[in-house]
Order: structure tokens, then C-alpha cells, then sequence
């Protein structure tokens, strides 16, 4: 009788007991996609790019960002965006010294002539991408930090990189970035780290057709709740 | 000539036991005849998912599986039996859920129907799960996602989640093994248990509001409630045509199973919240008290009363239950996807 009356009770304290005995040991979700994963992701975005340093930008909005080491081991943050046609790479570092003894790299594994790597570079303060055409890159500094931004055409007839959408790439890319004055010669690309790259395909992360069918479950309730009263009065 | 069939077709199959027998004319009302709905479109399901299983490779390997979804929408027939498939899914869930809450609302759960509401909540259980297996096989990006929660939640199940180890059948994909789930396992169990829902609504008839109890109703041959499913049947059967032509049923790109990026479907946002607040392996520390909470309904609730106003604390569950099941969905849409698995 007592259970028949408090039953409910009873069954909502056991499920909330029973969700807090393990949210105070499992790990939070709070980790953007990419962070330590090895895994590059090209964040689809709709409309023009642009190549422009200034990662407040709508563009980078949704962009998944990837810590890394500079050649001088310092943090190193990448993001990166495409629109199917165009992609456009953001590394962004603190430096402590001029711009004229910074750098940043991208290398692609093996896509070269011999299975060389295909390299853009950006070296005090100038587009520096030997055997590469079609790489435009720019900066900016900003109270000690900063931003490298390299874009291209995704399959530009004058590089050796053809990227498809949705398609794997394994230990394709390695990213560094420096401000002690490193020659771009003396870089030892395969001791960079490797990462897998992946550009993403139009992903409907924020549905709103959930909102819709949200909105639709709670008037189906309280519709039924006042159809079912309203036959009693 | 038409009655004369039908009239064969009843005498020898004996239908007019089935047809003939009354049933209040209530039933006849368009939140009554929800279920029927939902029986129409799960016909409907069958036979587009046959059609699809024809073309339907399910083999993980070299995208194999991908390949074939691919064959099936790059052909404009077989790719509107997709859209079809996709979007009667999406109804029927939608619509049992509608025809839980009403059943709820209505306390149509109560002595002697406690069996038909537990059926009741096996059959949404199996849809959920249908629609999920379904949407692993596409084998895209959300498919492969799923697949991996998925793996991880059984591993956290122990021996109750033996069905997804590798070592259960090695030699044997886990994508053949979700594929023969959703063609053959799971509608077999969908089917045994609609006979037994059907069975139990024949033996203990519709449920009548206490209010109508005193009070003599019009009895109605159940033919006039067939008529109605049939009705309300074709008219989801042509929302789903014109959601089919107007909205492709979605696949993104060949899945990488690496990589976290995307949502799951609405119906199992909630679900995604949970993972977001409390981690992956709390999912099932509140989808079984969920269940098992969902299943002693009659239970919980025993007394004779039906009318809600003086079933407030069963009332107020179930606006809790909605309310946080659309808060949560609300919560995982809006939110930027994270990382769940470890």
C-alpha cells in the first residue's frame, strides 16, 4: 500500500541516485573533436573565405582547433576551414621576438615530386612555399601573438595536393611554427608530428528539425491532458 | 462484386468474428485511432525495406556498405523507397510516442490493460531500435558514430553487452550482425509483439474513460475503426510521399570511425545531453531506471481513477518526463558537438 502510494516517488529518487553515483567518476564531455586525437579536421563552412588574419572572423566560428608544438616548443594553435572550392589554415603562437624571426610551415606527406613532402611556409613575414603556386598567405601581431593565416583553391591545376571531402588522409599533415630565427632548410620535417587530416563534409550540427518535433511532443501533451480533463467536466 | 468478395473473404477467413465484433464509438476518434496509424506505416515500412534490402551490401569493408546507399539514391526510384523508409520511420516514432502520452493521459494502462501498456512500451523500444540499426547501416559519418557509442555503452554493460564484442563472432563484421538485427531479429520481435498487442486490445477491448462507464455509448463494429486506420493511414502515407519528394533522407560522407563530429537523430538527442553533462557511461544508469519506470506504470499507478485532474502526481510525471526529454533534445541541438568516446 505504501509503495503503491509513494511508488513514483520511490522510482525517481532510485533513477536520480542512480545518475549520481556515476557522474561524480566519469569524465566529463567537454573536449572539442581533434584535441589530442591526431586527427586535423577541415571544418565545412557556406559561403567565400578569405585569407585574412583575424580569427574573430564568422569563418572560424565552428572551426576545430588543434594545440601543437612549435619547433621552439612553443603552443601552437591550428584551425582550419574550406568551402569545397577554397581552404584556409590559422596558426596562431605568442612570439617574443620580431616577426622577422618567425615562422610557420605546413607540410603535406609525401605528395612531391618522389614523395617529397609539398611545403607552404611563412617566413618573416613572407610567403615562402617552394614548389607550391597558388598559396597565398598573410599575418598579423597583435600584442605578441601571432597569426599566420595559408589559402588555397582545393584543386588548384598548379599543386601537386589534391584533397577530396570526406576522404581520410593518415599522417598527411605536419604543422610547426617558430620565433628564434629557424632557417626554413634546417627544419627536420619528419621529426614534426604527424597528423591525420580529414576534410569534413557539410555536417547539420545544429538541427532545428529536433526544435520542431520539441515543440510538436509538448502541445501533443498538454493537448491530450486537456482533451482527457475536458471529458470529465 | 466488392461485397461479394469481402463477403467470401469473411466467411472464409472468418473476419466477421474480427470485423463485426463492437467496440465503443469513441475509439473512432482521431486520437484513438493513432495506433492504427502507426500500424499502417510499419506496413508500409516492411515492404520499402525489402525493396531496399535488394540493393543493400552490408559489408563495412572498402565502404562497401556506403557504395550501395549510394547506388540506391543515385536511381530516382529506389531512391524515393529510401526517402520513404526514412521518413515513415521519423512518423511512426513521433506518433507512438503521441500515442503513449495519450493512452497515459487517458489511463488507459488500468486493470485488466496493464499487459497492453507493456507492450506498448516493448514496441516503442523497438522502433527506437530500428531506427537506430537503421541509421548505423548508411555507414556515413552519424552511422559509424553511432556504431561506436554504441560499442563502447555495451562494453560498459559487461556481460549483458556480449551481442557487440568482437569475440562474439569474429569472422563476422558487427555491421552483418546490426544489418540481420534490423531486417530479421528486431521485426520479428516487432511483429510477435504487435499479435500480442492486437491479441490483448480483442481480448480486454478498448479502454472507456470512467466518465462514459455509467453512461451507454454507441457500439460501432470494429470494420468502422479499420476504416479509419485506413483513413489516417493513407493520409501519413501521403505526408510521407511529400517529404519524401521535398526533403532526401540524409547521408553525409563515407563514415571515419576515428573521428567524433556529427549528432545523432532527434528522437536520441537526449541521449547525446546525457553524454554531454555526465559522460557516455551514464547513459545507462538513466535509460534503465527510464525503462524500468516507463514499464510499472500500471504498477505505479493502481487505483480506479481515470479523469487527470485527480491524477496530478502521474500527470505531473509525465509533464516532467516530456519536459526534459525536449529540454534535453533542445539542449543537444543547440550545443556544439563534443567528444564522448574515450
Amino acid at each position: 500500500m505504501v509503495i503503491e502510494k509513494s511508488g513514483p516517488l520511490v522510482f525517481l529518487l532510485l533513477s536520480l541516485l542512480l545518475i549520481a553515483i556515476p557522474s561524480t567518476s566519469v569524465r566529463m564531455a567537454n573536449a572539442h573533436v581533434g584535441e589530442g586525437g591526431g586527427w586535423l579536421l577541415s571544418s565545412y563552412v557556406s559561403g567565400d573565405l578569405t585569407s585574412l588574419p583575424n580569427p574573430s572572423s564568422a569563418q572560424w566560428k565552428e572551426a576545430r582547433m588543434m594545440m601543437l608544438e612549435g619547433v621552439d616548443i612553443q603552443p601552437t594553435s591550428v584551425m582550419t576551414v574550406h568551402n569545397e572550392t577554397y581552404i584556409v589554415f590559422l596558426i596562431q603562437r605568442v612570439i617574443n621576438n620580431s616577426v622577422d624571426r618567425a615562422g610557420a610551415l605546413i607540410a603535406f606527406e609525401g605528395v612531391g615530386v618522389n614523395k617529397s613532402d609539398v611545403v607552404w611556409a611563412w617566413v618573416g613575414g613572407k610567403n615562402v612555399s617552394p614548389r607550391e603556386q597558388g598559396v597565398s598567405s598573410d599575418y598579423a601581431l597583435t600584442g605578441g601573438e601571432l597569426t599566420v593565416v595559408f589559402g588555397r583553391a582545393l584543386n588548384s591545376t598548379t599543386s601537386a595536393i589534391a584533397l577530396s571531402v570526406g576522404k581520410p588522409y593518415d599522417d598527411f599533415v605536419k604543422i610547426t611554427s617558430w620565433s628564434t630565427g629557424v632557417k626554413l632548410d634546417s627544419i627536420d620535417l619528419d621529426s614534426l608530428v604527424h597528423l591525420n587530416f580529414e576534410l569534413l563534409p557539410h555536417l547539420n550540427v545544429y538541427p532545428t528539425a529536433p526544435l520542431g518535433y520539441s515543440a510538436l511532443l509538448l502541445a501533443v501533451t498538454l493537448g491530450f491532458v486537456w482533451e482527457e480533463s475536458r471529458k470529465y467536466r | 462484386m466488392d461485397s461479394n468478395i469481402l463477403g467470401w473473404m469473411k466467411e472464409r477467413l472468418g473476419l466477421g468474428s474480427l470485423l463485426d465484433h463492437l467496440i465503443p464509438g469513441h475509439a473512432n476518434s482521431p486520437t484513438y485511432v493513432i495506433g492504427g496509424t502507426v500500424f499502417i506505416l510499419g506496413v508500409v515500412q516492411g515492404v520499402t525495406g525489402i525493396i531496399i534490402q535488394q540493393f543493400y551490401h552490408p559489408m563495412p569493408d572498402a565502404g562497401a556498405a556506403y557504395s550501395s546507399v549510394q547506388f540506391i539514391i543515385q536511381n530516382q526510384l529506389w531512391n524515393f523507397v529510401r526517402n520513404l523508409h526514412y521518413w515513415g520511420a521519423q512518423l511512426i516514432i513521433i506518433l507512438l510516442l503521441f500515442h503513449m502520452i495519450r493512452v497515459y493521459t487517458s489511463a488507459a494502462y488500468k486493470k485488466p490493460r496493464e499487459m497492453l501498456w507493456v507492450s506498448g512500451v516493448l514496441l516503442l523500444i523497438l522502433a527506437w531500435l530500428l531506427s537506430f540499426t537503421g541509421s548505423v547501416l548508411k555507414w556515413d559519418q552519424e552511422g559509424v558514430e553511432a556504431l561506436s557509442h554504441n560499442l563502447e555503452l555495451a562494453s560498459f554493460t559487461g556481460p549483458l553487452g556480449f551481442w557487440f564484442s568482437p569475440s562474439f563472432a569474429p569472422d563476422v563484421p558487427i555491421l552483418v550482425r546490426l544489418n540481420s538485427a534490423h531486417v530479421t531479429i528486431l521485426p520479428v520481435l516487432a511483429l510477435l509483439i504487435v499479435g500480442l498487442h492486437v491479441y490483448l486490445i480483442r481480448v480486454q477491448g478498448i479502454s472507456t474513460p470512467k466518465i462514459r462507464a455509467n453512461v451507454p455509448e454507441q457500439m460501432v463494429p470494429f470494420s468502422t475503426h479499420v476504416r479509419k486506420m485506413v483513413l489516417y493511414g493513407s493520409f501519413a502515407l501521403l505526408l510521407t510521399a511529400i517529404l519524401s519528394f521535398s526533403i532526401p533522407a540524409p547521408l553525409s560522407s563515407i563514415g571515419n570511425i576515428q573521428i567524433e563530429v556529427s549528432k545523432p537523430d532527434w528522437y536520441l538527442l537526449w541521449v547525446y545531453a546525457i553524454e554531454n553533462y555526465f559522460g557516455l557511461q551514464a547513459v545507462p544508469y538513466v535509460m534503465t531506471p527510464a525503462l524500468i519506470l516507463m514499464l510499472m506504470v500500471p504498477a505505479l499507478d493502481r487505483s480506479d481513477e481515470t479523469d487527470p485532474r485527480k491524477r496530478k502526481l502521474m500527470v505531473g510525471l509525465l509533464v516532467i518526463a516530456v519536459v526534459l526529454f525536449v529540454g534535453l533534445t533542445i539542449d543537444a541541438a543547440l550545443t556544439p558537438p563534443v567528444s564522448h568516446l574515450g
